[in-house]
C-alpha cells in the first residue's frame, strides 16, 4: 500500500519527531510509514487522518496486485 | 512496561534471600541445589536492581518514561517483537528436537530423550492451543 505521508508532513513544515509524539508512535514508526515499509492498523491510520483533518484515502493508496 | 517499585523492592529482597540460602545451607544441603538457590536469587536480585534503577531514572525525567512508554506501545514495535517471539519459537522446536536425537546417538539416559521429546510435543499442544484460543478471540 502506498502513501502519502511524507509529502503531507513536509507540505505542513512537520517533522518526524513532532508528527510521532502526537501520534504517540515511535519515530522509526514514521519512516517505516513513509517508505511502504509498514502498513499501519486501521486504528493508526484513522490517527494519521484526523490528525491532518483528512479521510484515509486521501493519505492511504490501495492498490489491487495484478 | 515497569511494574511498582514496591514489587521489584520484594523481588530484590527475595533474590537476597535466596543467595544468603543458598549460601548459608550449602555445607547442608546437596551441591547442585545450593547452586540454583544462588543462581535463581542472583538473576531476581540483578533483575530487581536494574528494574529499580530505571524507574527511579523514569522518576527524574518524565521524558524518558514517555518516550519507554510509546517504543513499548508502539503498535510496529509489538508486531516486531511478537514476530521475533513466533520465529525464535519456530527456531527452537528444531534446536530440541535435535538435541533429543543426538541424546539417542550419545546413548543417553531415556528420561533425557523423553524430556526433549516431550518440550518438543508441548511446543505443538500450546501452539494448537493458542491458534484455537486466538481464533475464538478474533
Amino acid at each position: 500500500m502506498k502513501n502519502r505521508l511524507e509529502e503531507i508532513r513536509k507540505s505542513r513544515g512537520i517533522s518526524q519527531e513532532t508528527l510521532a509524539a502526537d501520534l504517540e508512535v515511535s519515530r522509526q514508526t514514521i519512516g517505516s510509514l513513509e517508505k511502504g515499509r509498514y502498513n499501519p492498523s486501521i486504528i493508526l491510520a484513522f490517527k494519521i487522518a484526523r490528525h491532518f483533518s483528512m479521510s484515509i484515502e486521501e493519505i492511504f493508496i490501495y492498490e489491487e496486485e495484478k | 512496561m515497569l511494574r511498582k517499585k514496591s514489587f521489584y523492592m520484594t523481588t530484590m529482597i527475595v533474590g537476597a534471600f535466596l543467595i544468603a540460602a543458598g549460601f548459608l545451607l550449602k555445607e547442608m544441603i546437596d551441591k547442585s541445589i545450593a547452586g540454583v538457590l544462588f543462581g535463581i536469587g542472583s538473576g531476581l536480585f540483578g533483575m530487581s536492581a536494574a528494574n529499580l534503577y530505571m524507574k527511579a531514572l523514569e522518576d527524574k525525567n518524565p521524558d524518558i518514561r514517555k518516550k519507554n512508554e510509546i517504543e513499548q506501545s508502539d503498535e510496529r514495535n509489538t508486531a516486531i517483537r511478537y514476530r521475533a517471539k513466533a520465529k525464535s519459537a519456530d527456531i527452537i522446536q528444531w534446536f530440541i528436537i535435535g538435541i533429543g536425537y543426538i541424546t539417542i546417538l550419545i546413548d543417553a539416559t531415556l528420561w533425557v530423550t523423553l524430556t526433549a521429546v516431550l518440550v518438543f510435543a508441548l511446543y505443538h499442544v500450546l501452539n494448537a492451543y493458542f491458534v484455537n484460543k486466538f481464533q475464538k478471540e478474533m
